[in-house]
């Protein structure tokens, strides 16, 4: 009986929008409240479907970007132009509004505390979404897995969670390493450059600590992470990647 | 239209297998490549869904739906094991 209770379809549910928050020109963070939201893991994805007045329906996948244990359910969402769903969620969506969404999903790039660690979060522009997720839940549980964070974006203004990374980088188990690929200001003390082996190198484990590393950002950016990684003696089997079709880092 | 990966498919899959798929091992039938679903190569911008293999691009799957229809053929895909539910 208890088997075939676990065996459901996945059914569309509905969330109100409590507030959205602008991350950047071209990126939201929409919190929802979800009557019986049944929790889910750090990294997991819903799908998010909308539907026009005459009935044509579509829909895209998004990470989760709050902790497990937060009150709201948060998608951080980036505006694609010719995307047919991130403008609306970007430029339309407002506080009150409904939105129908399916969830959660996902069992591959999920970090629960029992994998350990040391743990290397490398997001690429909105790669950072689930790697947030993450961090929210490791510091939500207090878990004293020590975690460097390497985030790759165009310019300062573009980088999403910028405040929150930085106060997180006050604590002791956490390293944010920042590198900006097209412009940064004068004043810049972080790194500049798209990521190679030699900024993984410093920004990450040396391999012999074994670490646990999750990789999320625009394809092109995955595959140069992980094949860097891979290079500098990580072993493939503890590296978790997620792509999407977001715009370049 | 740049590829995605098997993480995209883990709603979709999930509605019609009732559990998590991006953990379902396989073997290429081509090139003999073994790993999970949520690292195969996939499209989605055409009127079905593709996934390649990441090792040699043999074709792995195809997803198409038609009237809330949903016909997949795992063609390029021997043992396919299913996660526990």
């Amino acid at each position: 009986m208890e088997r075939a209770a676990l065996l459901r379809r996945l059914t569309w549910q509905t969330g109100t929008v409590i507030a959205t928050t602008v991350e950047t020109p071209r990126v939201k963070t929409i919190a929802l409240a979800v009557p019986d939201w049944p929790g889910h893991r750090a990294g997991q994805h819903v799908d998010v479907r909308l539907t026009a007045p005459d009935g044509y329906q579509t829909q895209r996948s998004y990470s989760i970007a709050s902790a497990p244990g937060d009150d709201y359910l948060s998608l951080t969402v980036e505006r694609l132009d010719d995307g047919e769903v991130s403008p609306y969620l970007v430029d339309e969506l407002r506080g009150g509004d409904e939105l129908e969404f399916r969830g959660p999903v996902g069992g591959h790039f999920v970090w629960d505390e029992e994998f350990g660690g040391p743990l290397f979060l490398v997001g690429g522009g909105s790669g950072l979404v689930p790697l947030r997720s993450m961090l929210r839940h490791h510091r939500a549980i207090g878990s004293q897995v020590p975690v460097r964070v390497l985030c790759s974006a165009r310019s300062l203004e573009s980088l999403i969670y910028r405040e929150e990374l930085m106060k997180r980088a006050a604590d002791d188990l956490i390293d944010v390493s920042i590198t900006l690929t097209r412009e940064a200001p004068s004043s810049w003390r972080g790194y500049r450059g798209r990521i190679d082996p030699a900024l993984l190198s410093t920004a990450g484990w040396a391999a012999a600590e074994e670490p646990l590393t999750y990789v999320c950002g625009p394809t092109a950016f995955v595959e140069t992470a992980a094949a860097g990684l891979v290079a500098l003696g990580y072993d493939a089997g503890r590296i978790r990647t997620e792509r999407f079709g977001g715009t370049g880092v | 239209m740049e590829p995605l990966d098997g993480n995209a498919l883990a709603g979709v899959m999930h509605d019609l297998f009732a559990r998590d798929m991006t953990t379902m091992g396989y073997k290429c039938t081509s090139c003999g490549h073994t790993g999970v679903m949520a690292e195969m190569v996939v499209y989605m911008s055409g009127p079905g869904t593709v996934a390649r293999c990441r090792g040699c691009e043999t074709i792995l799957m195809m997803l198409t739906e038609r009237r809330g229809m949903y016909c997949i053929d795992m063609s390029g895909m021997a043992q396919p094991v299913l996660p526990l539910a």
